[in-house]
């Protein structure tokens, strides 16, 4: 299948499950309603909160995922029990349920069935690796000959090969490559962001939908250096502790050493929640920080 | 009979509509308002001998939207004939994209082997127009898609030309057999610059030729209006544009922005003007 065309209206949300699932997802949906004036951030000693705004404005305009969102948020709540306590993860379900199916359907995720037949395979390709070694060792000790190690070896290698081959990690190829296109198409838009004069709160800019896009694409961390600076900071030391929550452990195949039941321990999360923001953003090993652990 | 078979290739000719000229700046407001922006002209010398990241742009621009190249250097002006590895080069590329059309422009940018790295203007005579004629069927033996040639602007008249440039591109078109892609900027800063009426200019262009336009907003230097691509379309040029398009049957404009670039909102709302004007012409929908 070709990889797909990059739509005339592309979803950033969307686009933030596929590269990162939930997790990626609760934080572009947060920064959509940050940047319509909706939500805001603010520092309580180390702590950062995200709650709403007094004022609340016009909801029309908002998504249904967004407005979920919204909310949700009646108490301020810690950026790092957004991720922690589930509760937001639980109602943005239904919608990322809707993407993944969506998202499997295209072929971006991979499916089911694609699982089961990597199954086929390595099942297959195991016993075939098993069966020829089996018989050759058998053969080789019937004619007395002891010197099998090299054979031993080989088919260890063989198996390893196979199940290199044969994972099947949350994003398909053909997710991956999809990926790289949005990435390729939009990253121009990380230059066109202005960069912040002075620090600033995380608080209400004019809505810009190539922002969220770009945080949709990227992830927070392409926040760096625009007005919008303290968000992914804030995020970053928020969701430092959130590796792999909910389903966001698509990290797991691209940045290495994510693991998704590392739930609470940042240290040792990932390479990615250690480092800044800019690391993760880069591109060069979480796919444009879009690891769930990252928070970024 | 060779002209009335160029006339009916250009008549049947795709009406792409309005689109941009390329820059790398605006690739990615281009993919979020792609409903916005009907076709996109590639400066063709950017993909010759491009790195890998430029031909992935390039894949990825060709994927999404009808792609004119557009030469700067082939220099069909030259006497001493195009440069073959040059052309070698922008044959694949027009191959590769397979184009509607591509163009270049009626001016020299190589002589005696050096590059000038200018679009520089020939001498309006009918000896430089068989030239011009010689340059375009070498180029022809080797890219088939229609070629159609650009106006320049020029600060001197090049001395000894016989004609006038409405008249030399007029007997540029009909030996070649070409298309026009005709600047009405550099038409308006040329009328400006050498104190000529653009609408009698226009009415002694074959109308039917005209198949693309140019327009972008240049600059006053020193009593000189200069064609820098950086500022909005003027009010001057939008005649011109209008009156073009209500004359000939133009297929496609391009907007071609390359200096001061401003935010895409308004470069959109150039391209929307564009459109109007293409609309009520019935040039396009």
């Amino acid at each position: 299948m070709p990889t797909p065309m990059i739509p005339h209206d592309p979803d950033p949300h969307e686009i933030a499950y596929l590269r990162g699932g939930e997790n990626e997802v609760t934080r572009s949906v947060i920064f959509a309603l940050v940047q319509k004036g909706l939500l805001q951030i603010s520092q309580q000693g180390k702590d950062h909160f995200v709650g709403q705004v007094a004022e609340q404005k016009e909801r029309r305009s908002l998504s249904p995922i967004e407005r979920r969102t919204l909310d949700w948020f009646t108490q301020p709540q810690k950026t790092s029990e957004v991720f922690h306590s589930g509760a937001l993860a639980s109602q943005l379900k239904p919608f990322c349920s809707a993407y993944e199916q969506r998202l499997k359907s295209e072929q971006l995720l991979t499916t089911d069935e694609m699982r089961l037949r990597a199954r086929m395979v390595i099942v297959a390709g195991t016993l075939a690796i098993l069966g020829l070694g089996a018989y050759k060792l058998l053969i080789a000790l019937s004619r007395g000959r002891f010197n099998v190690g090299f054979l031993v070896v080989l088919s260890v290698a063989g198996l390893i090969l196979l199940l290199l081959v044969c994972r099947t990690p949350r994003v398909s190829r053909r997710g991956h490559e999809y990926m790289e296109r949005l990435r390729l198409a939009f990253e121009r838009l990380k230059y066109g962001a202005q960069p912040s004069q002075q620090p600033q709160a995380a608080g209400v800019q004019a809505f810009d939908p190539s922002m969220l896009l770009l945080v949709g694409v990227f992830g927070v961390g392409a926040l760096a250096g625009t007005p919008y600076d303290s968000f992914q900071q804030s995020f970053r030391r928020g969701a430092a502790g959130d590796a792999g929550t909910g389903t966001g452990s698509s990290c797991g195949s691209s940045c290495g050493s994510s693991d998704s039941s590392s739930s609470s321990d940042s240290s040792s999360s990932s390479s990615c929640s250690s480092s800044s923001g800019s690391s993760c953003s880069s591109g060069s090993s979480c796919g444009g920080g879009g690891c769930g652990g990252c928070g970024s | 009979m060779a002209a009335a078979g160029a006339d009916k290739v250009l008549r049947d000719l795709p009406a792409l509509g309005v689109g941009l000229g390329f820059r790398e700046p605006f690739r990615g407001d281009l993919f979020m308002h792609r409903d916005r922006v009907d076709f996109l002209e590639i400066t063709a010398d950017h993909y010759l001998d491009a790195p890998p990241e430029k031909l992935r742009e390039l894949e990825l621009l060709a994927e999404h939207f009808t792609l004119i190249p557009h030469a700067l250097n082939l220099s069909l002006a030259s006497a001493e004939g195009v440069d073959r590895d040059y052309l070698k080069k922008l044959a694949r590329l027009v191959r590769r994209l397979d184009p509607p059309w591509w163009s270049d422009h009626i001016a020299f940018t190589r002589a005696g082997g050096v590059d000038i790295g200018h679009l520089s203007p020939t001498v309006f005579s009918e000896e430089a127009a068989q030239v011009i004629a010689r340059n375009v069927a070498a180029a022809r033996e080797l890219i088939d898609a229609p070629l159609i040639l650009e106006n320049i602007t020029y600060m001197l008249t090049v001395p000894g030309g016989q004609v006038s440039e409405a008249e030399f591109l007029r007997a540029v078109l009909e030996r070649t057999g070409c298309g026009l892609l005709l600047d009405v900027t550099n038409l308006h800063i040329n009328s400006v610059n050498h104190g000529y009426d653009w609408r009698d200019f226009l009415r002694k262009l074959p109308a039917e030729r005209i198949v693309q336009l140019h327009f972008v907003g240049g600059h006053w230097h020193d009593g000189i209006l200069v064609d820098s691509h950086s500022h909005p379309t003027p009010e001057d040029v939008w005649a011109v544009m209008d009156e073009t398009l209500r004359r000939a049957p133009v297929k496609g404009v391009i907007l071609e922005r390359d200096e001061n670039i401003p935010p895409f909102s308004e470069i959109l709302r150039e391209l929307d003007r564009a459109r109007e004007l293409g609309r009520k012409h019935e040039r396009w929908d």
